[in-house]
């Protein structure tokens, strides 16, 4: 219903924007033969930004051989300018003040002059001006309309750290960074595979971020590929600022407060979730990489499960889809049991509830959302605080608030013990605080009208609304909804590895993960060892 | 690709069907005190018997709607007719077991509270559930059927220590029309609502295993029946004819070292989301039936105001509970059901048989909700 | 434009449905629940009427040290000293009447879903408590849970009783019984096994009866015997011994003590477990016949003098004695339940399972039937260790 409503008002919002948006005057987009004349266009796009260096050399020394060079001080390497373009331009060629009517003179400065590791010749000047704007240098001759965009990125960049939302025991602790190429080099450094594909496009407008998309050619299905490619390359808007702008222009379901789309830090993370058939969406500019199709399932999936022995895991696992349902449904089923289902509660706690209860002068829901939001203030609080500060005002600096709300009669003593366990739960599954956070207060305001009655059909309701939630095409709840005993091995077990023989069913073309070694005996002494593929 | 209904989903709808009327199980034991389980077993054979004729119908029009059916079958004109019958009573069954969910609701959850409010949150949601899709509907029961069988034998489970075998006795000393009786009250109440599950038929992915599909269902339902029939006689005895819910009155007794008391919540939750999946699947049916009578193109828009006269024919269909009590017993259910999910398919398949369809090859009638 | 009216339109319609939310009927928060622990029930000291006695938990009361001291001696006010427990009487015809106007007297609403215990009067139960009952099994907030005593004298001052351990004498009374199976002298009855007997034509219903005991200056209330119904009238009392009796052809003993006479010496004797095994056997003249075989398990508790019990040729001499007890404890129950004319065993119920046709014309003559039935009883006793000595403490000598 929220999606309807939600279309409604895009098209009616999108109907204005025709009307709105800003026409952009047509531009002569050659490059033209005179130089000075480029470079003044130039400097009349950049409306003489400080940061956009022209440094217009002659070129081969040669007084009348003029040549220009463009870049963004900051983005480039000075040292590659210097060493491997200015300095083959100046001393090391045999060009001189006429080499405009040589013929190849682009492809001899490509191919013989500049010892750069990419270089690309192009003929329009917004495609110069891009590439300067992406860290290269564009080098323009006087004569030759067209110009030469050389390598030259050189920008400084965050080291390679432990991821700050994925915290790990064991398991690599790497992370991904806002450099694009980094990333992919992560992702190639697990996947040591020819298959593995990156391909690249440039979304948004005023932006024009990279993104790329990765996948195994013949591990995910051509349907997904396709589906993912069509919808990116429908965004239009002006700023792509971070995945997340993606996830929410290409998500299945915007009206509905489940993401259908991952995120992940790490890159064996998603070196995983390729291996399974799933695509990749790397976004420039941001560590969080994004992975399609997204079951509800994989909120609960940690790194570390997979590195830890099967018992371990399975009861971790276990604890964390526990703590989801006691983060959402804990302050729900506590207004609902005593207001409105005393009987449920044994005698002698329902006595101490009572006498803790006395004297407070706020209904159980009201404590309740009261407590809710005043942990949300923390929690946001927290987040934004300076470092040294916010360790102080931690869950225990919110119990001793809690606990000092207490003695001053304002809240009663189980409700602060019930938001505490509430809240600590939420840190479980920290994907879906998002959710848990909304689905909390929605089942809160349903305990406090109807009961344990509300609780049950807002339950209902969640489920009917998940079970008709697809990512990409998968079905959310798999395994549990369309229910298949092979693909639960992962779900809330984690069963032993070498019993993890099959990737999820319908996620891609190959679905043998790993084939069993068989033991050498005569018959199969001509085998080379058969690896897993 | 749009996803389709697999037979096992189907199956399991079947069963959860059978399963959310058994847990209400109070007709049952006013006629045959202890010897209840002889009629779910005896019950069990006749619809078999039944079913076998259900499967005869799906196999002549695989994939076929109900309404399509009749259209084929008894030409244009009486086929409407018929239709429109079906039509009135899946509504009615949804109603009817709307009002029972609510009224156990209001009896024993939230007496205060307007009725027409508890209607409301119930429907509401059935009408959500409704709107979503068949597909969509049945995909989840399986999940309904694990939950409430798991619930159930921990249940029985944690009862194990207040049943009594001797409750058994004495065997089969009733005269015998009330053990006819039983078994026909049986057979027709719980047993062979599944029937509705013929709207859900074009959506299948193989439609051919319909028939068999709905045989799994009802044996499934039946083994829990039974067995939730053999564990209220050992628990209540006698005393069940006096509760107003038998099963419900058995959970309350749990107090296990003190600490696991009170568990009637769990089983509140359990058949509230069991009714509320047949009501879905019921109302579903109904709103799917009028679309193809009238041959709409999609039976969302239907929806809501059918919702509405859902909660207001719940409301209206019976007077009080005594009445409702009346009616499961000897007052007319039986009939009701019997004429709708007996002799109209059994009629069906006659002039079908008569009119010369063979398992046919002929083309399904789209209807692309 | 059209279609924006009808999206207008549908949610002004449901925003007015929602407008009926704001009552939040049912619910009812924590402090304005008068939470029942146990209700007592006399007869009235009009004609006609019964007397109501409700007990509350107070949970602002009796928190810390207290426990629970009646708040007439302090004035009230300071938290730490009021009552953990309020009681509160009404009187009037019918059970329900009687709970609900109780009201009128208390600013909280009587919530008895959590009751614990249900004490009856003797002389309301000698009237008939078929009528008190109805209420308490109609209700949908009472579960028939609560344990159901008898009292003699008025069941009010049974909670009245200073409880000793628990908060309220509520709770302290139906640990009491709670703890009944250690001694097996009292029936742990329930509501719902007491109204489940009292729908039986034949079988009689019984309750533990609670009185209270001058012990040493200090009022105590002590559990033990059982009150004999027949349709719903207290007919008569059966001593400990009495009902120990009725719980051995139970089956519900399953610890106990007694004392038994060996060899001139006593010594007790310590039941660990016991089953029962009950045949009916209906001869052609109609006479019943009921063989019952009770297997107990028996060890040494402890003995005076030093003939030694625990030595193992000695042990049948322990074991005879203790099926004579035993034996004689069964006889005794029966007799006594013969005399007051009602079947507490369920003796009847046993004949309707093997014989249910002649049972359809016995049944309405069974009290007279009762009386001349015949009961076997046989008792079969296993040993089962003797606790940490293997021979009394005296010198080697002296043991015989």
């Amino acid at each position: 219903m929220f999606d309807f409503l939600l279309r409604k008002a895009g098209y009616w919002f999108a109907k204005k924007q025709e009307t709105y948006r800003s026409k952009e005057p047509d531009k002569d987009d050659t490059i033209s033969k005179n130089l000075t004349e480029v470079l003044n266009t130039i400097r009349n796009e950049t409306i003489g930004s400080k940061d956009v260096v022209i440094r217009e050399i002659y070129v081969g020394g040669d007084v009348g051989a003029d040549a220009a060079i463009v870049y963004i001080d900051g983005l480039v390497s000075s040292k590659i300018i210097n060493d491997d373009v200015i300095k083959p331009l100046m001393f090391d060629t045999r060009l001189d003040a006429g080499y405009a009517k040589k013929d190849n003179v682009i492809t001899y400065i490509e191919k013989s002059l500049i010892a750069v590791n990419e270089i690309e010749e192009v003929g329009k000047l917004s495609e110069a001006l891009n590439g300067a704007l992406s860290g290269d240098v564009a080098l323009f001759l006087d004569g030759i309309g067209r110009a030469v965009v050389i390598n030259s990125k050189g920008w400084e960049k965050r080291s390679i750290t432990e991821p700050s939302s994925e915290a790990v025991i064991r398991g690599p602790r790497e992370s991904f960074i806002e450099n694009m190429r980094t990333n992919t080099a992560l992702i190639r450094r697990k996947i040591k595979n020819s298959s593995l594909v990156f391909e690249q496009m440039v979304i948004g407008r005023k932006t024009k971020t990279n993104v790329s998309i990765a996948y195994i050619n013949g591990l995910a299905k051509p349907e997904l590929i396709a589906e993912v490619k069509k919808r990116i390359k429908g965004i239009s808007t002006d700023s792509i600022l971070e995945s997340g702008y993606i996830e929410q222009f290409i998500e299945d379901a915007p009206g509905s407060i489940f993401a259908t789309i991952g995120y992940t830090e790490k890159p064996d993370v998603a070196a995983a979730k390729i291996l399974e058939g799933r695509v990749a969406i790397i976004v420039d500019g941001t560590p969080f990489v994004l992975t399609a199709p997204f079951v509800f399932l994989e909120s609960f999936q940690a790194a570390e499960d997979y590195y830890f022995r099967p018992y371990f895991a399975t009861m971790t696992r276990i604890i964390r889809i526990i703590g989801y349902a006691i983060t959402v449904l804990a302050p729900a089923f506590y207004v609902a049991v005593t207001t409105y289902h005393q009987e449920l509660i044994p005698t002698s706690l329902l006595i101490t509830f009572a006498s803790a209860r006395e004297g407070v002068p706020f209904p159980a829901f009201v404590e309740s959302l009261i407590m809710i939001i005043t942990f949300e203030i923390l929690r946001e609080a927290g987040i934004r605080l300076p470092r040294p500060v916010g360790q102080a005002l931690s869950i225990v600096g919110a119990l001793v608030i809690g606990e000092s709300a207490v003695s001053a009669g304002l809240i009663g003593a189980p409700m602060v013990i019930v938001v505490a366990i509430t809240a600590v739960s939420g840190f479980l599954v920290p994907n879906q605080n998002d959710s848990a956070v909304i689905m909390r207060i929605i089942l809160l305001i349903l305990a406090a009208t109807f009961g344990g009655f509300g609780i049950t059909m807002g339950l209902l309701a969640i489920l009917v609304h998940m079970s008709a939630l697809e990512s990409f095409g998968y079905p959310f709840l798999s395994p549990t909804v369309p229910f298949d005993l092979e693909d639960s091995k992962d779900a809330v077990v984690r069963a032993p590895l070498w019993l993890m023989i099959s990737r999820p069913k319908g996620m891609s073309e190959d679905k043998q993960r790993k084939k069993y070694k068989v033991p050498p005996t005569e018959a199969n002494n001509n085998d080379s060892g058969e690896a897993s593929s | 690709m749009k996803s389709k209904v697999t037979s096992k989903q189907l199956m399991y709808a079947a069963a959860t069907f059978i399963i959310a009327t058994s847990l209400v199980t109070k007709p049952l034991y006013t006629f045959m005190k202890n010897d209840a389980w002889f009629a779910v077993v005896a019950g069990f054979l006749v619809n078999v018997l039944l079913y076998l004729v259900y499967a005869g119908i799906a196999r002549k029009f695989p994939g076929e709607s109900l309404i399509d059916i009749n259209d084929a079958v008894y030409g244009r004109f009486f086929g409407k007719i018929v239709s429109a019958l079906y039509v009135f009573f899946f509504f009615t069954l949804a109603c009817f077991d709307t009002n029972v969910i609510s009224s156990f609701i209001k009896a024993l959850v939230l007496p205060n509270t307007p009725m027409a409010l508890i209607l409301f949150v119930f429907v509401f949601v059935c009408i959500y559930a409704a709107r979503r899709g068949p597909v969509n509907l049945m995909k989840f029961s399986a999940l309904f059927v694990y939950a409430s069988t798991a619930v159930i034998i921990i249940n029985s489970l944690l009862l194990l220590k207040d049943t009594d075998l001797k409750n058994f006795q004495p065997a089969f000393e009733m005269p015998l029309q009330n053990y006819i009786f039983g078994t026909y009250s049986v057979a027709m109440l719980p047993l062979c609502d599944p029937f509705a599950l013929f709207m859900f038929a074009p959506d299948m992915r193989h439609p051919k295993e319909f028939g068999k599909a709905m045989f799994k269902g009802l044996t499934l339902g039946a083994v829990v029946l039974l067995f939730i029939v053999l564990r209220d006689i050992t628990i209540l005895g006698r005393v069940s004819a006096l509760e107003t819910y038998p099963t419900f009155s058995s959970i309350q007794q749990i107090d296990v070292g003190d600490v696991i008391t009170r568990m009637d919540i769990i089983y509140i939750s359990i058949l509230l989301a069991m009714m509320f999946y047949k009501v879905s699947a019921l109302f579903y049916a109904s709103v799917n039936s009028i679309q193809r009578l009238m041959k709409f193109d999609s039976y969302r828009f239907l929806t809501l105001s059918f919702g509405a006269l859902l909660m207001i024919y719940s409301l209206a269909v019976f007077g009080s509970a005594a009445e409702h009590s009346e009616w499961l017993v000897g007052g007319g259910a039986e009939y009701f059901q019997t004429f709708f999910m007996v002799l109209l398919p059994l009629l069906t398949l006659i002039v079908a048989e008569c009119r010369g369809f063979r398992s046919a090859k002929v083309p399904a009638v789209k209807n692309e909700s | 434009m059209k279609r924006l009216w009808r999206y207008v339109l549908n949610t002004a319609v449901l925003l007015a449905c929602l407008s009926c939310l704001t009552g939040c009927f049912d619910r009812r928060e924590l402090d304005t629940l008068g939470i029942v622990m146990g209700v007592a029930i006399d007869k009235g000291k009009d004609e006609g009427d019964t007397e109501l006695t409700v007990q509350m938990a107070n949970p602002s009361g009796g928190k810390s040290e207290s426990k629970g001291k009646a708040s007439k001696e302090d004035g009230g006010g300071s938290s730490g000293s009021s009552s953990a427990y309020i009681n509160v009487s009404n009187a009037g015809k019918n059970m329900n009447f009687v709970v609900r106007e109780m009201q009128n007297k208390m600013s909280r609403r009587i919530y008895v879903a959590h009751s614990e215990v249900l004490v009856m009067s003797e002389e309301l139960a000698r009237a008939g408590v078929r009528d008190c009952l109805d209420f308490f099994a109609r209700a949908a907030e009472a579960r028939m849970t609560p344990f159901v005593f008898i009292s003699k004298g008025n069941a009010k001052d049974i909670l009245e009783i200073e409880p000793e351990f628990e908060q309220l004498p509520s709770m302290e009374l139906a640990k009491m019984l709670r703890d009944q199976k250690v001694t097996s002298h009292a029936p742990m009855t329930t509501e719902f096994d007491f109204v489940t007997n009292l729908m039986s034509k034949t079988t009689s219903a019984v309750a533990p009866i609670v009185s209270v005991i001058n012990d040493g200056g200090i009022e105590r209330l002590i559990v033990s015997g059982c009150a004999v119904f027949k349709q719903s009238k207290m007919v008569g009392e059966m001593d400990e011994t009495d009902t120990r009796g009725l719980l051995f052809v139970q089956g519900k003993v399953k610890n106990g003590v007694f004392l038994a006479d060996i060899q001139g010496e006593t010594a007790t004797i310590e039941i660990r477990d016991g089953q029962c095994k009950v045949t009916p056997i209906l001869y052609t003249d109609g006479t019943a016949e009921f063989n019952v075989r009770e297997e107990v398990t028996v060890g040494l508790g402890d003995q005076s003098g030093t003939y030694n019990l625990a030595d193992p040729e000695h042990t049948q001499d322990l074991l005879n004695a203790s099926q004579a007890v035993i034996k004689s404890e069964i006889q005794q129950a029966v007799d006594k339940s013969k005399e007051l004319e009602a079947d507490v065993f369920g003796f009847g119920e046993y004949i309707y399972r093997k014989y249910p046709e002649q049972w359809n014309q016995m049944k309405d003559k069974w009290d007279e039937l009762y009386k001349n039935i015949k009961v076997n009883v046989t008792v079969v006793a296993k040993g089962d260790g003797s606790g940490r000595t293997v021979k009394p403490i005296a010198p080697d000598e002296a043991i015989q």
